[in-house]
């Protein structure tokens, strides 16, 4: 059979079942993040607030989780996006390095950032 | 070299007719475009909340400025709109997940409706919440 | 019923001559029997002798009439005129296969995804109970699917792009790994490699399109539960199946 050679990794359907698992975890951090942050506190926090709120371990913990789920997922979605395209394998390899550079630094730098709010606690 | 998008069938206006302007396709093309854009425009905004998460840090004072803009009805017509978006895409996401575990592709259809009807839904309370605390 | 007029716009291209592609419109007079093929024999014979396009069977078992009509893919041969309840109809070629001319598009490409090792035949349903002749064990007949391409036409990843096998190589993947057992280990790593079920976007249009009940949709949804299980079965250290 006729194969166009388009290999950029061994196991597509890691993208796939990552996506599904990442957005299952989403749906229940995604509830928990929006009861906690804004329907329990009854709208939006202002920088006081929400200093104040990050302190809790609990959130904290939470934020950091959703930021690297959410960032994992996203760009995992972006990825299959741009994958439709037809580009050629070493395109690929670059969008998929890229992508993973991306990713890091989004999610190191939520956790820094959730880091230096908690920080500011007095 | 990388092969042309679409070349065979008219490049990026084809692209666009496809994923961006299904007219005259099913509703599963509408609810796959709704998915991809709901997903990029979610994508835009994590970086956008972080962006905007950036200002507690480095300008609390900042922040309690744009939380005006925020609190404000368009400010929060944007939240329902967001809170939309999520809802979508999350209902969908599991009705594709549903489908690859039970198959039963005939009732797809009716169960993109029903994402569509809960989304609805559902936002609608969350804006009745959100309007109701500002 | 009388007879009924209706505008046909017919997408036209011919390389070096139309084009680029523009839309011709004829009105044809259609009773309550006239199929879309039978207008464009109409304004082929009537109107426009250089119109091109593909026809065989007439009676929806060959696959060659396969066209957008109204942006829908349906197969010409079986599609009535009046029951698309409108009047002016747009026949276009299927889209995510190399155009031709006129109507008709390459499907040399899409054949070539076909192995000739899979197999074309299926147990027959229509006579459970009949008795077979003698030296006959069972009654057979073809695989719904017709290749018409209008699943390709119809998918927003495979008609994009040439990456993606497509919802009718991988239907004909899991009917193959569903009579042939023996093959279903490398079968399975076809239909699950960088060209296969992963690249499902789950739009399902394949299966709203497909005019032979192949239910290409359904088909890419059982091969990943097929290889989903694998996945299972051999984390566990069962033997796959």
């Amino acid at each position: 059979m006729r194969q166009v050679q388009v290999k950029t990794q061994s196991r597509p359907s890691f993208a796939w079942l990552g996506q599904a698992v990442s957005g299952i975890l989403l749906i229940a951090i995604l509830l928990l993040h929006m009861y906690f942050q804004h329907f329990q506190t009854r709208g939006l926090l202002n920088a006081a607030e929400v200093v104040d709120h990050v302190t809790s371990p609990l959130i904290f913990g939470l934020e950091i989780l959703f930021v690297i789920v959410v960032t994992y997922h996203a760009l995992l979605g972006i990825r299959a996006i741009i994958f439709d395209l037809s580009l050629a394998e070493a395109t690929r390899r670059k969008v998929n390095r890229g992508l993973t550079i991306l990713g890091l630094f989004t999610a190191g730098y939520g956790l820094i950032l959730a880091i230096l709010i908690r920080s500011q606690t007095s | 070299m990388d092969k042309p998008i679409g070349v065979r069938a008219g490049g990026w206006r084809f692209l666009a007719r496809r994923w961006v302007f299904p007219f005259r396709r099913t509703g599963g093309t509408w609810a796959f475009v709704f998915n991809r854009w709901s997903g990029v425009l979610l994508a835009i905004y994590l970086y956008v909340h972080l962006g905007i998460l950036t200002m507690i840090a480095i300008n609390p004072t900042a922040y309690d400025r744009f939380l005006v803009l925020a609190r404000s009805p368009l400010g929060l017509a944007f939240d329902v709109v967001l809170i939309f978006l999520i809802l979508y895409h999350a209902l969908n996401g599991l009705r594709i997940i549903y489908a690859t575990l039970a198959g039963q592709i005939e009732q797809q259809r009716a169960q993109f409706w029903a994402v569509v009807v809960i989304s609805l839904l559902v936002t609608g309370y969350s804006a009745v919440l959100i309007f109701s605390f500002e | 019923m009388p007879d009924t007029t209706i505008r046909f716009k017919l997408f036209r291209y011919k390389p070096g001559a139309i084009d680029p592609p523009h839309y011709d419109a004829f009105e044809i007079t259609v009773d309550e029997r006239t199929t879309v093929l039978d207008a464009l024999e109409i304004i082929r014979v009537d109107h426009d002798p250089g119109l091109m396009y593909r026809h065989s069977c007439h009676h929806a078992s060959c696959g060659t009439c396969g066209y957008k009509i109204n942006g829908q893919e349906r197969l010409g041969c079986v599609t009535n005129v009046l029951e698309l309840n409108t009047g002016e109809i747009i026949v276009e070629p299927l889209d995510g296969l190399p155009r031709i001319v006129d109507l008709v598009v390459d499907m040399t490409e899409f054949y070539r995804d076909f192995s000739p090792d899979w197999t074309y035949l299926r147990d027959s349903e229509w006579h459970p109970q009949a008795a077979t002749p003698a030296g006959v064990e069972q009654y057979v007949r073809f695989e719904n699917c017709i290749e018409c391409g209008a699943c390709i036409s119809a998918c927003p990843v495979a008609a994009v792009g040439d990456v993606y096998l497509g919802p009718a190589v991988l239907a004909a993947i899991n009917r193959d790994i569903d009579k042939n057992g023996r093959d279903k280990a490398s079968l399975l790593d076809v239909a699950a490699g960088e060209r296969g079920i992963w690249q499902c976007h789950s739009a399902y249009e394949c299966s709203a399109v497909c005019p032979s009940e192949v239910d290409p949709a359904g088909q890419i949804m059982a091969l990943r539960r097929r290889f989903i299980t694998q996945k299972i079965e051999r984390l566990f250290g069962a033997r796959s199946t």
